[in-house]
C-alpha cells in the first residue's frame, strides 16, 4: 500500500524532471540568459542527483510542504487543498449513482421474467460503454441548459458559499455524465453474480422451498454475496475515473483536482503537478483500502481468516 | 454450408480444394453443428450472428476508412476554403456537409477514422507484445522476479495514466506518435495481469509439465506453449483494450493532447464542433455517432468472441 503510493510519487518525479520542459525555462521566461539559468538552477537545487532531489522533495512533502506553484507561487498545498473537495464530492456521488443505477439494473434485468427487458438493460449498459463519457457530457449539457432550461449552465457553486441545494443541484448533472463511465461494468459483474448465485447455489433453493419472496430473498441473502465481485471492479475503476474527471471539469467548469491538473501540466507547473499526483495517488489507496475493508464486513470467511 | 476451411491452426493445409463434401473429415461443434476438421476456433466462432454482425461491421468501416477515400476520390480533408463554410449535409460535391474552414466533413471523417483507428490498433499492440512478455515470464517463472515485477505492474495500474498521457503531449507536444506511445503505457500493465493470472492457472496442466520434463528452455515453453493457452481471454482483452485506445485517443484530442489539429481524428472533430452547435449539431454527431459504432461492434465482437471461445474448447 505505503509501497505503491511511494512508487506512484516517484514514477511521476521521475515523469515530470525526465521529460523536455526545463523548469528554468518556465520561470525565467523573457529573461533567460546563461547566468540566471545558472543561478537559478543552484538555488532550486537543480544541479544535485536526481534521488537527492527526490528524497528532498519527499522529505518536505512528508511534512505537508510541498512547495509553491511555479505560475502563480502560491502554495501547492493550499490550491489542492481548495480544489480537492469539489472532485472528492464529484468522484463519490458519481460512483453513487454508478453503483445504484447498476444494483437496480441488474437486479430488475435478473429478476424479471420478460426477455425484453434483461436484453434492453444490457443493452443500455454497452451503449453507455461505447460512448465516450464526454460526449454525454457535452450533448446533455447543451440540450438541458440551453433548450429545456432544466440545469442552471453558470456552473459550479461551492457548498459553502452557494448553499447545499445549489451545490447538489450543479454537481448532479456532471456526476451523472460522469456515472455513465462506470456503470455497466458494475451493472455487468452485478448482474453475473446474481445469476450464479440464484442458479447454482444451494441456500437459493433451500430459501425457495420455505416460501420466500424474490424481494426478501434476492435484499437479504443473495445481494450480499453478490457484492464482492463488485466491490473489486469498483475499485480498479476509481482510477480510471480520474480520467473522465479531468474531461468532465473542463466541460462543467468544476474548479476541482482534475482542471488544477491539466492546467499545471500544460503550464509544466512541476511542482503543483507533483502535489496533485501524489494526492491522487493517496486517494485512490485509500479507496482501495476501504474496499479491502469492506470484505472482511460482508464476508464471515475473510473475517475470521485474519 | 461448403465455406471453406478459415485458416487458424498452424500447419494444417488448406482441405476445402481437394475434399469432397461427403467423405470430408467432419466434426461436429456445440449445438450440434458441423465444420470441417481443421477450422480454427475463430473460425467456428465466426458462425454465431452474435460474433459475426460486429466483426461484419467492424470490417466494412476499416475498410471505409483505409480504402474510402482512394476509391471514393474525396478532396483532401485539410484544404478547404472559407467561402464553403458550413454546409449542410448532402451538398453538391460534398456528401456530409463542410465544416467551419470549409474542410470537406465526409474526408474529415474518414482520414479521422483512419487516425483513430490505428492508434486504437497500435496501442494496443504495443500493450499486447510488452505486458505479456512481462506477464508470461513472470508468471512462469514466479519468485522473486514476480514478486517485483507484478508490484511495479501495481503502481502503474494505480497511478492515474492520463497523467502520463497529458504530460507527454504536453512536454513533448501533441502528434500521432506521442498518443500511441502514450496510451499503450496504459495497458501494459492490465495486460501484464492478466496474461500472468492466465499463466498460472496453466502452467501447472499436464502440456506445460511435460514440455518442463522433457527439457525444454523457458523460452520455448513460454512462446510455444503458455502464450496459445491464454490466448483466449487474451484477445477478448485486446478487443476490449482497442475500443478502449480509442476512447482515450478520443478525450485526449479533445483535450487538445492528442491528435493536433488540422489532422482530423474522431477525437478532435467533436471538440471542435462544440463551438458550432447550435448552427450545425451534425459537425459534433457524425463523429459521435462513428465512434459509438466502432466501440460497440468492439464491445459486442469481445462479447460474442468471448461466450463462443470459453463455449468452445478447442
Amino acid at each position: 500500500m505505503v509501497l505503491v503510493m511511494l512508487g506512484c510519487t516517484l514514477l511521476s518525479f521521475a515523469v515530470v524532471n525526465v521529460l523536455p520542459g526545463d523548469i528554468v525555462h518556465t520561470i525565467l521566461g523573457e529573461g533567460y540568459n546563461a547566468q540566471a539559468a545558472a543561478e537559478l538552477q543552484s538555488k532550486l537545487g537543480l544541479n544535485r542527483p536526481m534521488i537527492v532531489q527526490y528524497l528532498d522533495w519527499l522529505g518536505n512533502a512528508l511534512h505537508g510542504n510541498f512547495g509553491n506553484s511555479l505560475t502563480n507561487g502560491q502554495s501547492v498545498i493550499g490550491e489542492i487543498g481548495a480544489a480537492a473537495p469539489a472532485t472528492l464530492e464529484l468522484i463519490v456521488i458519481a460512483q453513487v449513482f454508478g453503483i445504484l443505477i447498476a444494483v437496480t439494473g441488474a437486479t430488475a434485468a435478473v429478476v424479471t421474467r420478460r426477455r425484453w427487458l434483461d436484453s434492453a438493460i444490457t443493452g443500455i449498459a454497452l451503449a453507455a460503454n461505447s460512448l465516450p463519457p464526454f460526449i454525454a457530457g457535452l450533448l446533455l449539457l447543451d440540450l438541458l441548459s440551453t433548450k429545456y432550461h432544466l440545469v442552471s449552465s453558470i456552473g459550479w457553486v461551492p457548498a459553502s458559499s452557494g448553499g447545499l441545494g445549489n451545490n447538489l443541484q450543479a454537481i448532479a448533472l456532471p456526476a451523472f455524465v460522469l456515472s455513465l463511465a462506470v456503470f455497466p461494468a458494475y451493472l455487468r459483474i452485478f448482474r453475473g453474480e446474481l445469476r450464479q448465485q440464484l442458479d447454482g447455489e444451494e441456500y437459493v433453493v433451500l430459501a425457495r422451498l420455505k416460501g420466500i419472496s424474490t424481494a426478501r430473498l434476492i435484499g437479504r441473502h443473495v445481494a450480499r454475496n453478490s457484492l464482492v465481485g463488485l466491490l473489486t471492479v469498483i475499485g480498479i475503476s476509481t482510477a480510471n475515473l480520474f480520467a473522465a474527471t479531468v474531461i468532465i471539469e473542463q466541460i462543467f467548469s468544476i474548479p476541482g483536482l482534475g482542471l488544477l491538473l491539466f492546467n499545471s501540466v500544460t503550464n509544466h507547473d512541476s511542482t503543483t503537478v507533483l502535489g496533485c499526483i501524489s494526492l491522487i495517488a493517496v486517494i485512490i489507496v485509500a479507496f482501495n483500502l476501504v474496499i479491502d475493508l469492506s470484505y472482511a464486513a460482508l464476508d464471515p470467511r475473510v473475517r475470521d481468516a485474519r | 454450408m461448403s465455406d471453406g476451411v478459415i485458416a487458424g491452426n498452424a500447419g494444417v493445409p488448406d482441405l476445402a480444394a481437394e475434399f469432397d463434401p461427403d467423405t470430408a473429415a467432419w466434426v461436429s461443434t456445440t449445438a450440434g453443428r458441423r465444420v470441417r476438421a481443421g477450422t480454427s476456433r475463430f473460425g467456428r466462432a465466426l458462425r454465431d450472428p452474435g460474433v459475426a454482425v460486429p466483426a461484419a461491421i467492424l470490417v466494412l468501416l476499416v475498410l471505409a476508412c483505409f480504402a474510402g477515400p482512394a476509391l471514393l476520390g474525396v478532396p483532401s480533408p485539410t484544404t478547404g476554403n472559407l467561402t464553403q463554410y458550413l454546409r449542410p449535409l448532402g451538398s453538391p460535391g460534398h456528401l456530409l456537409g463542410t465544416n467551419q474552414l470549409g474542410n470537406d466533413m465526409l474526408s474529415r471523417m474518414l482520414y479521422g477514422g483512419r487516425v483513430s483507428i490505428e492508434i486504437g490498433l497500435a496501442a494496443t499492440a504495443i500493450s499486447l507484445v510488452a505486458g505479456v512478455a512481462i506477464g508470461a515470464f513472470c508468471g512462469y517463472l514466479g519468485g522473486a522476479a514476480d514478486a517485483i515485477m507484478m508490484r511495479i505492474l501495481d503502481i502503474l495500474f494505480a497511478f492515474p495514466n492520463i497523467v502520463l498521457a497529458m504530460a507527454m503531449a504536453a512536454y513533448l507536444g501533441p502528434s500521432v506518435v506521442h498518443t500511441i506511445w502514450a496510451i499503450s503505457v496504459f495497458g501494459v500493465a492490465g495486460f501484464g495481469r492478466l496474461a500472468r493470472a492466465q499463466t498460472v492457472k496453466i502452467r501447472q496442466l499436464d502440456y506445460v509439465v511435460a514440455a518442463r520434463s522433457g527439457g525444454a528452455s523457458t523460452w520455448r515453453i513460454v512462446t510455444t506453449h503458455i502464450v496459445p493457452g491464454i490466448s483466449g481471454p487474451l484477445t477478448t482483452y485486446a478487443l476490449i483494450t482497442i475500443g478502449h485506445a480509442m476512447l482515450i485517443e478520443a478525450g485526449l484530442s479533445y483535450l487538445g493532447l492528442g491528435v493536433p489539429i488540422p489532422q482530423p481524428s474522431w477525437g478532435n472533430l467533436i471538440s471542435s464542433a462544440q463551438n458550432y452547435v447550435v448552427q450545425a449539431p451534425q459537425l459534433l454527431i457524425m463523429p459521435a455517432v462513428a465512434l459509438f459504432v466502432t466501440i460497440a461492434s468492439i464491445n459486442l465482437l469481445a462479447d460474442g468472441l468471448g461466450r463462443r471461445l470459453a463455449l468452445d474448447r478447442g
